[in-house]
């Protein structure tokens, strides 16, 4: 039975983002997890026995890709191919051809990258299937061109598999609309699969001739939404020429993963237990995990971890208990978003000054788009699009909170 | 909501307290001073917001008794009636409306929303606030004097701004530099890390160059070192064939010298000499044997002679003179000898025992033999009984012997009739019989006995005929009949047995035939008898019986006496009897032990001989004759085993010399004529055996001799090629070019090889020590950039302080913002709350003060005092008295406000304390002001001042506590 792997935006040596304030062991577990998330894809193919390796692009992080990146990259493919394994490899935004720089002289017989402006295509036969891949780089960062649309229609009852870094569906994706096409331009040229890359959310666009399949990310990068969870690549089966429903396979080696406890009736140990228990690796595959927290909830703790200090003291205790957990488990943050047990509407009832300091926050933006103006140009420059956004309704709702928390604070 | 009053079950000084009716208006509270004014306070305050922990300070726990808390009741702004009861415990809490119970959730509604510390800072007013006036620095008087009308803006939002603004700034303060603040130092940071990741982007792209330039000059350096070690090689092996060649020299003419050994090899025969070594050890080792063997020989033939002939000897006593082989067919042994005696022991025992019997035999027949005399002298004493010497007693013992005879000759011929027909009858029936038939013949009365008989007989035909007729009882009952019956005959027959008639011994054989004749003689003997009777007695015939009877009655005198006298000879002649039968059935029973012990004797002989036989033993012997016989046969087989024994080993001594003769000449024979020995005979084996030997030495020691010189020779060329390996190795170049070189045996030419090979490896030492300094430079240049080229360690710091200095703006922006909002807050408040409340404070200041200050102003954060003269005057600057009024005027003035949305109870304890005595009336007026239109409960222990709030609000409430604690519950329940 025909079976290949399938596995997009590998980002190798991709630093993590969006986390810092490590310590040295979690900065080297970071540094090497998008490395050893590819050793293992590598092991996969080899121990699943695939026939081939698609690789839909961005393998690399930047144009400034680097050595240890790219030669760990060759070392992977080199060994795929010295099992007999083939390997098929296009480039998309973030590791375009003809930008950065390549210390691969020469790829090994059985590896076949796909170069920019023409799409390629590869025919070879797995066990008596006849297999024709078909794939096309990008020269450019900025290829806004529908790449889709270069791709020859399939004339031959062999196994079709496009290989692409794009956009399907436009801006409205939510995603940078690189080579942007459309479901439509993928099913015009008949494939039976359409191997893409660029979104790191692993998801089936189209199930069934043909299939189109986003992979997701090798290793999540950032505590974002789209970066958590299991990341991988799909392991996909190919029976009397028709693929079976891609068997998703998790390869990563650090988890994002962002949990949202209650205060409730928790006090302070049993809610560092439960913080504990749902961030440890034994929850998460028994991966290293990088969790963000956010304590929500009224109850009486809220008082009690009002102060500063007890935050940061519950947060170096969470920091303890994560390093010496089975695999590293790194506590970049805790979101405190509790509340007194009091309503807000009773203290909107008082009608005194917090009452009134209620009735403020539900003024308009100048309150709080302000502090933008204040931050140093440079500050906004550096952090470019970490920068928070000066209408962050969780800037907001973290504002309203210490506000309260201070008045509130000092009545009593 | 207002008070209307309250149940104290245990609180402090108060044990079910009761309390009611409250005015909507004015409450005064008044007693001396810890008489629980303040603990009242305490009470209500815990009453709506909760009580203290146990522990806490104002916890007032019972003591006098009670559950700690009660019930307060309470009217809501719609005019409801509702009771709030509370205890210890948080959970404690009861509402209670008209209509039930009401959810905990209503007591806030009930409280308009407001907390205790808003309760605390806005509608009670207690001694402590205006105490701690006094010990305020002027700024604080001021905050103190101004937050007292903007309660929750005043001082709460002070520090709420200034722990925002401190937190803010610690991040960043606008326009702050350095890298004291967070953002500044994460952003100074983070620029240095991205300063330090695009120096190592741009390094990292000059690597590829840098590896091609190391691995260029490593190929470079290794071609060199591979050519410096060829050369090296080279100039070793050179060398060492140069060291060798002295060896190998020696080696070399080793070789011809072994070569020349070979040449000149030893003779065949000494060839064969060495060859046959081991064998002529073997026969000169044995030659001290052989000589051994020929000595003892005489002695061994000696020994055979002496055997041979103590076995024939042994044989002939055994009757089998020059039979050895018998000897085999001969089974017994000594064990046999054990087994004959036992065999014998039955025989022996069983002769004795005959002998025995024989013995008692001869006992007893001569006990009988005395028997049968006094039986024959009994036996004549009664057939001739003695007669009476008196002729009287003659006569009548004639007469009486006349009847006795003509009786004894009627008897006579009667049992000589019964004893013939006894005697026909005797081959048929036994001797009882014949008893009974005598019997019956001499019987006086035999009809009787006849009769019963008869009658036996009739009832034993009666049983039979019964018995025919199935009638067994009546058969049964007759043949017991029948057998009483002739019991009795028999009995009759014996009782009726006449006793004179002489008993006649029976013997045991040939009785009856006896008896005919003694009868037969009986009679003759009383016929004659009776003759010279009837002469004695005078008379030619026999009387007439009447004459007889006559004489028979006087006779029978003399016949009962003479019959007695038989009586008496006839019973011991009876005993006399009865021990001889006794003694003849001894004899009989001795006779049987004899006949058993001789037929045992002759069964024990017959197994003995039938055991000697089966053992090939004379069956004539007796069990010594058999031991004896089994004696000498194991002597003759102790003698013919000695005599194998020593022909044996007369035989083994004769083979081995032949065996070893044998040996000897065939060594010889293999040997050949050539080493001058000639085949021996017997005599001669010996000497050349030890002939041989000798040769066989001395072509040995040839031998040893050429080995040693070859094993030196050997030695030394192994020595050669050890030496050889030594020095070239064992790569086969380096040990074809050695041999090469070797085989050129060229040392002069070598040498010039080796300068030559020195200057090139010298030349190529330096080119590749030249490569590999650069090669290293190349590497460390290359590391060097490596490391500095980390990008993605780099790349990681970067987006670590990226992060972190993005968390920080965003926690600087919240901050910034939570800033903002309060400030924003505080200024609305300031803008649309205080001046409402400072109007009105203004309004009671005046009056409390006479007119002397009509107005209050804000400036700038701070409650100014303007006087009559438009004079403005700081709270600092005013008096102790007239700061405090103007503080109570500020929190009134609040209450009131507050009032408008949530109408409490305003709580004011002792807080005129420091009033002159010309203010109390318009504070009283004050206060009895504010009470029409708020509930308003005053606590004070100043009975002038209870004076002036009475003259100022004549419907005021009054409650008095009392003076000491041991009364006030009492006075509290009195109420």
């Amino acid at each position: 039975m025909l079976r290949f792997l399938h596995a997009a935006d590998l980002h190798l040596d991709t630093p993590v983002s969006a986390v810092g304030g490590y310590p040295p062991a979690v900065a080297e577990l970071l540094r090497d997890a998008s490395l050893q998330a590819w050793d293992r894809l590598v092991e996969t193919a080899s121990a699943r026995r695939v026939a081939f390796v698609l690789l839909a692009g961005d393998v690399y992080d930047g144009a400034e890709r680097g050595l240890r990146a790219q030669r760990r990259f060759l070392a992977g493919l080199t060994r795929l191919s010295e099992e007999g394994i083939r390997s098929f490899v296009v480039h998309g935004n973030h590791d375009p051809v003809e930008e950065g720089w390549s210390a691969v002289a020469r790829f090994p017989d059985l590896v076949r990258r796909f170069e920019p402006h023409e799409v390629g295509s590869e025919a070879f036969t797995v066990d008596g299937q006849p297999v024709v891949v078909h794939g096309i780089s990008y020269a450019v960062r900025h290829t806004t061109e529908n790449l889709a649309a270069r791709f020859p229609p399939a004339t031959d009852g062999a196994f079709h598999v496009g290989l692409l870094h794009a956009n399907v569906g436009g801006p409205a994706s939510g995603h940078a609309d690189y080579a942007p096409c459309t479901l439509a331009d993928l099913r015009r040229v008949g494939y039976d699969y359409w191997a893409l890359g660029h979104v790191h959310r692993a998801q089936v666009l189209h199930r069934g001739d043909p299939w189109v399949v986003y992979p997701g990310n090798l290793q999540g990068r950032s505590p974002k939404p789209s970066e958590r969870g299991p990341k991988g690549a799909v392991v996909v089966e190919v029976d009397g020429g028709r693929p079976r429903t891609p068997e998703p396979v998790a390869l990563d080696v650090v988890r994002f993963e962002e949990l949202a406890v209650s205060i409730g009736d928790h006090d302070v140990l049993s809610l560092l237990d439960e913080l504990t228990t749902r961030a440890a690796p034994e929850a998460h595959d028994g991966r290293a995990v990088v969790v963000r927290a956010r304590v929500e909830g009224a109850g009486p703790l809220h008082a009690e971890l009002l102060s500063a200090d007890r935050r940061r003291d519950v947060l170096a205790e969470l920091r303890q208990r994560g390093a010496e957990a089975t695999s590293p488990v790194w506590w970049d943050r805790l979101e405190w978003r509790t509340r007194p047990a009091r309503d807000l509407d009773d203290l909107r009832r008082r009608n005194d000054f917090v009452a009134d300091l209620l009735t403020t926050t539900e003024g308009g933006d100048e309150v709080w788009t302000g502090w933008i103006d204040a931050l140093p140009h440079e500050v906004r420059r550096l952090l470019g699009d970490d920068c928070p956004d000066p209408a962050d309704p969780d800037i907001r709702e973290q504002a309203i909170r210490l506000a309260l928390d201070h008045v509130l604070g000092a009545d009593s | 909501m207002r008070i209307d009053g309250w149940h104290i079950d245990g609180y402090g000084v108060f044990h079910d307290a009761r309390v009611g009716d409250l005015p909507a208006g004015l409450t005064i509270v008044t007693g001396p001073n810890e008489s629980g004014k303040t603990t009242l306070v305490h009470f209500l305050l815990g009453m709506l917001f909760g009580f203290p922990n146990r522990g806490a300070p104002n916890r007032h726990d019972p003591l006098q008794g009670g559950t700690y808390g009660g019930r307060l009741f309470v009217t809501d702004h719609r005019g409801r009636s509702c009771t709030i009861a509370r205890g210890a415990a948080r959970a404690s809490l009861e509402l209670t409306g008209p209509d039930g119970p009401l959810p905990d959730g209503e007591l806030p509604v009930l409280l308009g929303g407001a907390g205790e510390a808003l309760y605390r800072s806005v509608f009670a007013v207690q001694l402590a606030d205006l105490g701690t006036l006094r010990a305020l620095s002027e700024d604080e008087v001021r905050d103190r004097v101004f937050s007292a009308g903007v309660v929750g803006a005043g001082q709460s939002a002070q520090q709420a701004l200034r722990a925002l603004a401190e937190a803010r700034d610690a991040l960043y303060k606008p326009g702050g530099r350095g890298t004291g603040y967070r953002l500044n130092r994460l952003r100074a940071e983070l620029v240095d890390a991205r300063v330090a990741r695009d120096e190592a982007r741009r390094a990292a792209r000059g690597l590829p160059a840098l590896d091609r330039e190391v691995a260029e000059l490593e190929e470079l350096a290794g071609d060199l070192e591979r050519r410096g070690v060829a050369l090296r090689s080279e100039e070793a092996l050179v060398q060492a064939v140069l060291d060798l060649w002295p060896t190998w020299q020696r080696a070399r003419q080793a070789r011809v010298e072994l070569e020349r050994l070979d040449a000149s090899r030893v003779t065949p025969e000494a060839a064969r000499l060495v060859e046959l070594a081991p064998v002529v050890r073997a026969l000169t080792a044995e030659l001290a044997m052989v000589r051994e063997r020929r000595d003892r020989r005489p002695a061994l033939a000696g020994r055979v002679a002496a055997h041979r002939s103590g076995l024939d000897a042994a044989l002939a006593a055994l009757g089998r003179a020059d039979d050895d082989g018998w000897l085999d067919t001969q089974p017994a042994s000594v064990e046999d000898a054990a087994a004959l005696r036992r065999s014998a022991e039955p025989v022996v025992a069983a002769a004795a025992a005959l002998e025995q019997a024989r013995a008692r035999a001869r006992q007893l027949d001569d006990a009988l033999d005395q028997e049968r005399v006094e039986l024959r002298a009994a036996g004549a004493r009664f057939a001739s009984p003695p007669l009476d010497a008196d002729a009287a007693a003659d006569r009548a013992r004639d007469l009486h012997a006349l009847v006795d005879v003509l009786r004894r000759r009627e008897q006579a011929e009667q049992r000589l009739v019964d004893a013939r027909a006894a005697a026909a009858r005797a081959e048929e029936l036994p001797r009882a019989a014949l008893d009974a038939g005598a019997a019956r013949a001499a019987s006086p009365a035999p009809w009787l006995a006849a009769i019963v008989a008869v009658a036996a007989l009739a009832a034993l035909v009666v049983a039979v005929l019964a018995a025919a007729g199935g009638a067994p009882g009546a058969a049964v009952g007759a043949a017991v009949l029948a057998v009483g019956l002739a019991v009795v005959a028999v009995v009759l027959r014996r009782a009726t047995r006449p006793a004179s008639r002489p008993e006649v011994l029976v013997p045991a054989e040939g009785v009856l035939d006896e008896a005919v004749v003694a009868a037969e003689a009986a009679r003759a003997a009383v016929a004659a008898e009776l003759h010279p009777l009837l002469d004695r007695l005078g008379v030619a015939e026999p009387p007439p019986p009447g004459t007889v009877r006559v004489w028979v009655e006087r006779a029978e005198e003399d016949s009962r006496r003479a019959r007695q006298d038989a009586l008496d000879r006839r019973a011991h002649a009876e005993r006399v009897e009865a021990q001889h039968l006794a003694a003849t059935g001894r004899r009989s029973r001795v006779d049987a032990d004899v006949a058993a012990a001789q037929a045992s004797l002759a069964d024990t002989r017959r197994t003995w001989q039938t055991w000697l036989a089966r053992r090939g033993l004379p069956v004539g012997l007796d069990a010594a004759g058999a031991a004896e016989y089994l004696a000498d046969l194991e002597r003759a087989r102790q003698l013919r085993a000695l005599l194998q024994e020593a022909q044996a080993d007369l035989r083994r001594d004769d083979d081995a010399d032949a065996d070893f003769a044998t040996r000897v000449r065939d060594a010889v024979e293999r040997l050949g004529p050539a080493i001058g020995v000639s085949v021996p005979d017997d005599a001669d084996v010996t000497a050349v055996a030890s002939r041989l030997g000798d040769l066989v030495g001395e072509a040995e020691a040839a031998r040893r001799r050429e080995e040693a010189i070859r094993a030196d020779l050997e030695a030394r060329i192994r020595e050669a090629h050890t030496a050889f390996a030594v020095a070239v190795g064992t790569a086969p170049d380096a040990v074809e070019r050695a041999r090469e070189l070797l085989d050129e045996a060229d040392p002069v030419s070598w040498r010039a090889r080796l300068e030559r090979l020195a200057v090139e490896l010298a030349a190529t030492t330096g080119e590749r020590d030249e490569a590999l300094r650069r090669h290293a430079d190349a590497g460390r240049r290359r590391d060097e950039l490596v490391s500095s080229a980390d990008v993605p360690a780099l790349e990681l710091t970067v987006e670590d302080r990226t992060a972190q200095l993005a968390a920080a703006v965003r926690d600087w922006a919240a901050l910034v913002q939570a800033h903002t909002v309060v400030e924003e807050t505080l200024a609305r408040y300031q803008r649309e709350r205080q001046p409402r409340v400072v109007t009105r404070a203004a309004e009671l200041f005046a009056a409390v003060t006479a007119g002397r200050y009509p107005r209050l102003e804000v400036r700038d954060r701070e409650v100014v005092a303007v006087d009559e003269a438009g004079q403005e005057i700081t709270a600092p600057a005013l008096s102790q008295g007239a700061v405090e009024q103007l503080y109570l005027c500020m929190r009134v003035a609040l209450a009131e406000a507050f009032a408008e949305v949530t109408p409490l109870p305003v709580l004011l304890d002792d807080c005129v304390v420091n009033a002159d005595a010309e203010r109390l009336p318009t504070l009283g007026a004050m206060i009895a002001a504010v009470a029409e239109r708020h509930q308003v409960l005053v606590f004070t222990c100043h009975g002038w001042f209870v004076d002036e709030l009475l003259a100022a609000c004549p419907g005021a409430h009054l409650l008095r506590l009392p003076s000491s604690r041991r009364d006030v519950a009492a006075a509290a329940r009195g109420r």
